[in-house]
């Protein structure tokens, strides 16, 4: 869907997951896109974030990190549906047992650190959403928090978000994403970014 | 009565200078979300949360509150310690629940 709407670059975060990623790399090495590794964590506080990462291996070292804060608690499927784990086919090879919703035992603070030290990036999540975005769990961005980016929905929210939080500068990167769940919900190319700014942004 | 005398009322650990410990109770305030907190807590509550994030201290001196009371043992990082010391604002620490507390709270105060 995202190639027919020509988007340029996507990525599909997870909810404190990226075990999809083996697929999807397969999938996205042969069409025309380009897919950012990413998942989005719930912290402790329950604020989402999203996560992004350069590499493969550093990722899945992440992946590693994202099980052990998990306080382990099963998914129950009559209520929360399945788990699977698919391969580029999208056939069914396995199950995630564990259930992907819940709070990681991992601080915000610490999380951007931690992901920082595996080459990645941190975006703060529909930060103006009305839930587990950082403004509802945290009241305000704190102004030494160490993200890369603020995910918003539109320009009226970055605005909002800039006249609310005076220490932030006029330079951070927004980014205007559509946090699609479904197909249907996924942008037309209407929000780019120029490539310097992309630069900025992934290095 | 005081953040002190609360604290040792209810068996707390405290983290606090003299004039953290001898700002005022009048009450007690429970919540976890700080964006609903910043708009409902009042001055002199002693503010019962789980939450730790070092966001508290500014929400807290945002609506004068008397004291947070970190429950459940929720781990309190350091630097939010260090910030609340050097705001003068006491954090109190407590192995109860919310429920456990203000009920406990509510029988011994008399």
């Amino acid at each position: 869907m995202s190639v027919i709407k020509e988007l340029d670059i996507i990525s599909i975060t997870d909810h404190n997951s990226l075990r999809q990623y083996n697929a999807i790399m397969k999938v996205a090495k042969t069409l025309p896109i380009k897919v950012l590794i990413g998942c989005e964590v719930q912290t402790k506080e329950d604020i989402h974030v999203l996560c992004y990462f350069k590499s493969y291996e550093k990722a899945m070292q992440f992946q590693e990190l994202l099980i052990k804060w998990h306080p382990g608690i099963k998914n129950r499927k009559d209520y929360f549906g399945e788990q699977y784990v698919l391969d580029e086919l999208d056939e069914v090879i396995g199950e995630e047992e564990l259930l992907l919703l819940v709070s990681l035992d991992i601080g915000i603070n610490e999380l951007c650190h931690i992901v920082h030290e595996h080459d990645g990036k941190v975006v703060l999540a529909h930060a103006l959403d009305r839930g587990n975005s950082i403004i509802t769990q945290l009241g305000f961005i704190p102004d030494n928090l160490e993200y890369d980016a603020i995910e918003v929905k539109n320009e009226e929210q970055k605005q909002r978000i800039l006249k609310m939080h005076p220490w932030i500068k006029e330079d951070t990167l927004f980014f205007y994403d559509s946090d699609a769940h479904h197909l249907i919900d996924i942008h037309e190319a209407e929000y780019g970014i120029e490539e310097e700014v992309f630069t900025r942004f992934w290095g | 009565m005081t953040v002190n005398e609360l604290s040792k009322l209810m068996g707390c650990t405290a983290y606090g200078d003299d004039e953290a410990l001898n700002k005022n109770v009048d009450s007690l305030y429970i919540g976890d979300l700080l964006s609903w907190v910043m708009g409902h807590a009042e001055a002199d509550q002693a503010w019962l949360t789980v939450q730790s994030h070092i966001n508290i201290i500014a929400v807290a001196l945002l609506k004068e509150v008397a004291c947070v009371v970190i429950i459940e043992d929720a781990e309190i990082p350091q630097e939010t310690l260090d910030k609340a010391n050097e705001e003068h604002l006491a954090i109190l620490s407590t192995p109860l629940t919310a429920y456990e507390f203000v009920t406990k709270f509510n029988t011994v105060k008399a």
